[in-house]
């Protein structure tokens, strides 16, 4: 009997390194081809180990905008996400404490995040066009919202059904009024869900290409559109290609490697009712 | 709770605003108002003319249901885009859910916290140009590392992307890679908060690991399950910025999905009517195919959420 735990732990091992191995490969391949000299990439047969080289790294920064890029990208996101998770938090709260509109109203929102962006994305241009928003950073803004609000409500409301009324009872009785109530007891201990809206909003938001290319469409591009176009008609630079994409990636997912308690906990706490 | 007649006696509306909990949820209804239910609407208006973007300026004409009708019988693209958005909403969130599954299990046992979990997030949190970008570079003809492997042992080169009848598969496979831990993330997370002493009890009852697996395990964490499908599901009809990167659609319109082809029709051709009636009859799809799908899912698993 112990002879078969030990061997299926064995066993485990192995898939899990094999597991790791799936999908860490590419991911480590392309960093290394990104950092190899060009000679080497169009090398055939290929290589497994080239000198480093950050020849295209270099190369893409001078070429592209990069940092304008990154910059419309935080501004757009950053303030979509802030708007997302200030309303999220209100309509969370009166959704969680006072079923305000019942059981369809909530249904209603909640349902709002089977939308496909590309449906809802081709009257929007029309009516943006119109009142000639397009390419500018409000738009990107109102539909990074549109993006992200119903699942900031979604998870404020299920932070909210956790936090028991007692306190809050607590506090009217002392006579706060529903204000200070608010302010002074619950959003405090709603804080750790709102980290955790906010950081999916920001990936999300961050990580959108549909938006940002039809909205944005000359001036304004989010990292995401500007290392799309690394994708030319003629032959394409492999190295910068994958350069621009690691750069793209870095932050986003550096970013997703520090809140990463803060992601456990809303997949987990905030999606499970 | 008040039954809705007794309400609609005493109170109204700008009475309501006064209470603060109404006062609290307006701003983002107003906002879903405006930003979405609007444009819906808008949608759908568009969806009855013919706006192209030679007319943009001037005022389109009025066709009806003519760019329905032809959606559903002339255009072929329009039934391979329905059929290839179900694959990835049916095949590709099973592969992930089954594959990620295995994963958690596999992990729960070896390695149950460790920065090496939040490295496998990769592919998942990354933006998924970043994906199509990078298996663009893998999958090349000529440069890629598959077919560089293919031709050195003497295979002709890999164009598996160029090829109609395989080049879904091939970017399921993509959205499983990148999925997958996604999926594996929230299932390993519903299986370490399972108590392990009703495990442990079912092992020293001489329980064998399927019948764990299925009697035990699968049910205590039914509620996460829902929620990983119901996530994946509701994400996997929007699929697009991976096809659009890999394969733009094509070869010819094999890869077509709904999004794609709601975006190309309407900024590639620049027939936006048309592409109006894509996206209503996409939503119309979706809507549908979600409220029955949620529904059999919650029946399923027994939860409220």
């Amino acid at each position: 009997m112990k002879k078969k735990r030990k061997r299926k732990n064995l066993l485990m091992y192995v898939l899990a390194i094999f597991f790791l191995i799936l999908f860490l490969i590419p991911v480590v391949w392309g960093l290394m081809v990104s950092l190899r000299p060009r000679e080497y990439i169009e090398a055939f047969p290929p290589v497994i180990f080239a000198p480093v080289s950050f020849e295209h790294y270099l190369g893409i920064i001078e070429r592209y905008p990069l940092d304008f890029y990154l910059l419309n990208s935080l501004t757009s996101v950053g303030l979509a996400t802030l708007l997302s998770v200030f309303l999220g938090t209100m309509a969370g709260y009166s959704l969680a404490r006072f079923q305000v509109g019942g059981k369809n109203l909530l249904f209603w929102i909640l349902s709002l995040r089977i939308l496909p962006p590309a449906a809802v994305i081709v009257p929007l241009y029309i009516i943006f066009r119109q009142i000639s928003l397009i390419d500018s950073i409000t738009s990107l803004v109102l539909a990074y919202t549109l993006l992200t609000l119903p699942l900031t409500i979604w998870l404020m409301r299920s932070f909210f059904l956790t936090i028991p009324t007692e306190i809050e009872e607590a506090a009217k009785i002392d006579g706060c009024s529903f204000y200070k109530v608010l302010t002074k007891v619950s959003l405090p201990l709603a804080a750790g869900g709102m980290m955790v809206s906010m950081v999916f909003c920001f990936i999300f938001a961050w990580n959108d290409y549909i938006f940002a290319l039809i909205l944005a469409t000359s001036r304004n591009h989010t990292i995401t559109i500007g290392i799309s176009r690394l994708i030319t008609i003629d032959k394409i630079d492999w190295g910068q290609l994958l350069a621009g994409a690691y750069i793209a990636a870095a932050p986003i997912f550096a970013f997703t490697v520090a809140v990463q308690k803060y992601i456990l906990r809303g997949l987990t706490f905030g999606f499970v009712r | 709770m008040t039954k809705k007649g007794s309400i609609r006696k005493k109170v109204s509306p700008l009475h309501l605003l006064r209470k603060p909990q109404y006062l609290m949820i307006m701003p983002s209804l107003i906002f879903l108002i405006l930003i979405v239910v609007f444009p819906l609407v808008f949608l759908f208006r568009t969806s009855l003319y013919d706006l192209t973007f030679m007319n943009f300026r001037v005022g389109a004409p009025y066709i009806g249901l003519r760019n329905f009708i032809d959606l559903i019988t002339v255009d072929t693209r329009f039934w391979t885009a329905i059929q290839n958005t179900f694959l990835f909403v049916a095949l590709g969130v099973s592969g992930q859910f089954f594959l990620g599954l295995a994963m958690a299990i596999v992990f729960n046992r070896v390695l149950k916290h460790g920065s090496f979990i939040s490295l496998l997030m990769f592919p998942s949190m990354v933006a998924p140009i970043v994906v199509g970008l990078l298996w663009r570079y893998i999958l090349n003809s000529d440069f890629g590392i598959i077919s560089q492997l293919l031709m050195m042992w003497g295979y002709s080169r890999q164009a598996w992307l160029a090829d109609p009848s395989v080049a879904v598969y091939v970017l399921l496979l993509i959205d499983l890679w990148q999925w997958t831990p996604f999926m594996f993330l929230i299932l390993l997370a519903g299986l370490q908060a399972m108590p392990q002493d009703v495990i442990e009890a079912a092992e020293m009852d001489g329980a064998g690991s399927v019948l764990r697996l299925f009697r035990i395990i699968l049910p205590v964490i039914k509620p996460v399950v829902f929620v990983a499908l119901s996530f994946r599901v509701m994400d996997a009809f929007k699929i697009f910025d991976i096809i659009a990167v890999l394969t733009g659609g094509g070869p010819g319109s094999a890869t077509m999905t709904l999004s794609l082809k709601a975006m190309v029709d309407g900024f590639t051709y620049f027939r936006l009517s048309y592409a109006s009636a894509v996206s209503v009859l996409m939503v119309i799809l979706v809507t549908i195919f979600s409220s029955v799908f949620l529904r059999v899912l919650y029946k399923e698993m027994g939860t409220e959420a």
